[in-house]
């Protein structure tokens, strides 16, 4: 076990202990015949109201306030010859907006608005903010989910605009409450304002595939993903083919919902990536393995507010070494909704 | 013969004025979620877990739970669902045009002020009162405040339980009891709705930690060339 995964382990081991509600024990009068038990409420049937969506405010949001600390924000190797420091505290503020334009239980549409900024106190050449605008449509089709995503983001990394970036997804989902196909054909074009080189369409296809914990709550769930694609760049050293499998294991209290006391969530990933081919100067076209370890705890304080923490390491392995790294990332954070 | 008269206009306002309440009664308490409504003494029998809603409220859904029963009322402009038996999960915003919305258990009576909240009622008349979010009162029956002679109230926060029988109110204790469904997602939906919600955040989400991932692209192109030295002059 490596350290990462012993401060993890160890992470979630204080969180879940640290939980100042006890275990469900209900009082003694309430263990009556006639009280559900949760596998009751999990198996019943029911019927929902027609309206119930519709009744529901269009808005919602999702603010975000994190400090901690970023052990290589520039993504450099150890040895490199420019920055000595590479480690340094953060601060880091999200925004989402969403307003929810179809909200008919068979039929959805909605909006994004998106706003993020992450500061490094000592490395300026990693301050990025990102906004952007991303919409998301599906409709149930029989047993299906087919649905779409297109999302346009904008980049401005220490004060200068940066680069411009298109998403967009197509993905034909199969719901059932025990577990749910999440196949997609995935695009991101981006545009760099002053790295032509660089300049690239990224095409993937990605299969998630959800294991729900308890029947019909995707809040606990287990995820398996694979990722296949190809970024192809202006200049083909910066095109690349990759492969990306993925797990996340998502938890949230039973029976509690969105006032859940606690929402763990632990995820890893590894990607190879071979690049078409050798950068000038180069003798052979790079070949690298990224391979990130991460994990968050976030507990309810108030139905609105939520407070946590995450870390992550992410490590990266090539045959070119100026090209590896690795980073440690952890930290604070609260978190409002409405 | 103006006497006479005066007593019939009066007898005939009177029964105008009675007969109000009872078209008052004709508005519908609540409804299924196929839309049928319930009126003033009806009653609904749960044999599997059923979901309705409280017309002219600003959000309402009132879960009863396989094998439960509860009977709808219009007392003084108040609206009381009795539980007859089993257990009541009730998520309401805003009182439309009710002056209280109440449940009355076996034993207890809770006054909705725009909560989520679970009362369970058992054999035994005990109720188990549960509040997910917001406030509510728990009382007793007014039958057994005159028994006991005192009448205590519990005001509930969230994330708290109560039990009420024929001796009283227990201590209050943390949350243990499971909701008959989970609370509804932001769009308002629930159970098997919130897997299609879920996949909804999930293509949201996805989107943007493409975007995340496109930052740190961005990040590993743009900030290594930003701190490289500049050229030499010529």
């Amino acid at each position: 076990m490596t350290p990462m995964q012993l401060f993890l382990t160890l992470t979630a081991s204080v969180l879940a202990a640290e939980d100042p509600l006890p275990p469900p024990t209900p009082a003694p009068v309430a263990q009556t015949a006639t009280q559900p038990t949760a596998a009751d409420n999990a198996s019943a049937p029911l019927a929902r109201s027609p309206n119930a969506a519709a009744n529901r405010s269009p808005f919602s949001g999702r603010f975000v306030l994190g400090a901690g600390y970023d052990s290589n924000a520039l993504l450099l190797e150890d040895t490199n010859q420019f920055v000595t420091e590479l480690g340094g505290p953060t601060l880091s503020a999200s925004a989402l907006l969403r307003y929810r334009i179809l909200r008919e239980n068979d039929h959805r549409l909605e909006i994004g608005a998106i706003f993020d900024h992450d500061y490094y106190a000592d490395q300026e050449s990693a301050r990025q903010t990102r906004v952007g605008l991303a919409g998301t449509w599906a409709k149930r089709v029989g047993q299906w989910l087919p649905g779409a995503s297109l999302g346009a983001y904008r980049y401005v990394v220490d004060g200068d605009p940066a680069a411009t970036a298109i998403s967009g997804s197509l993905s034909w989902n199969r719901p059932t409450p025990t577990w749910a196909a999440l196949p997609s054909l995935d695009i991101l074009h981006i545009t760099y304002d002053d790295l032509d080189a660089a300049d690239g369409l990224q095409i993937a296809l990605n299969y998630r595939h959800w294991f729900m914990l308890r029947p019909g709550q995707p809040a606990s769930r287990i995820e398996a993903s694979i990722k296949v694609g190809v970024y192809s760049a202006d200049e083909d050293f910066e095109s690349y083919t990759f492969v990306r499998p993925g797990a996340e294991i998502r938890w949230q209290d039973p029976g509690t919902g969105e006032l859940s006391h606690w929402t763990l969530v632990g995820r890893a990933w590894y990607e190879y990536r071979s690049y078409d081919e050798a950068v000038p100067l180069a003798n052979e076209s790079e070949t690298a393995h990224r391979f990130s370890l991460g994990g968050e705890a976030d507990r309810r304080l108030l139905p609105w507010l939520t407070g946590g923490g995450y870390a992550a390491y992410t490590v990266r392995n090539a045959n070119i070494t100026s090209r590896e790294y690795d980073r440690f990332q952890v930290g604070l954070r609260l978190g409002a909704t409405f | 013969m103006r006497i006479l008269l005066l007593c019939l206009c009066t007898i005939f306002l009177s029964a105008l004025v009675a007969a109000e309440p009872a078209a008052a009664t004709a508005v519908p308490l609540a409804a299924r979620a196929d839309g049928t409504p319930i009126f003033a003494g009806g009653r609904v029998s749960a044999d599997q877990a059923t979901v309705l809603t409280l017309p002219g409220t600003a959000r309402s859904e009132v879960i009863l739970a396989a094998g439960s029963q509860a009977t709808f009322s219009v007392v003084e402009q108040e609206l009381r669902i009795l539980l007859d038996r089993g257990t009541i999960q009730v998520d309401v915003e805003g009182l439309g045009p009710w002056t209280a919305i109440t449940v009355v258990g076996g034993s207890s009576q809770v006054t909705v002020t725009g909560t989520l909240f679970i009362v369970a009622r058992d054999r035994r008349d005990v109720d188990t009162v549960a509040l997910v979010r917001g406030q509510v009162q728990v009382r007793l029956r007014s039958a057994i405040v005159a028994t006991l002679g005192r009448d205590p109230t519990i005001d509930l926060t969230a994330q708290q339980q109560v039990s009420a029988g024929p001796s009283g109110l227990t201590a209050v204790v943390p949350l243990s009891m499971p909701l008959l469904l989970a609370p509804a997602s932001p769009s308002g939906n629930t159970k098997d709705d919130a897997i299609a919600d879920a996949i909804m955040d999930g293509m949201l989400e996805a989107a943007i930690s493409a975007s995340e991932d496109a930052g740190e692209k961005v990040i590993d192109t743009v900030g290594g060339v930003l701190i490289l030295p500049p050229p030499p002059p010529n």
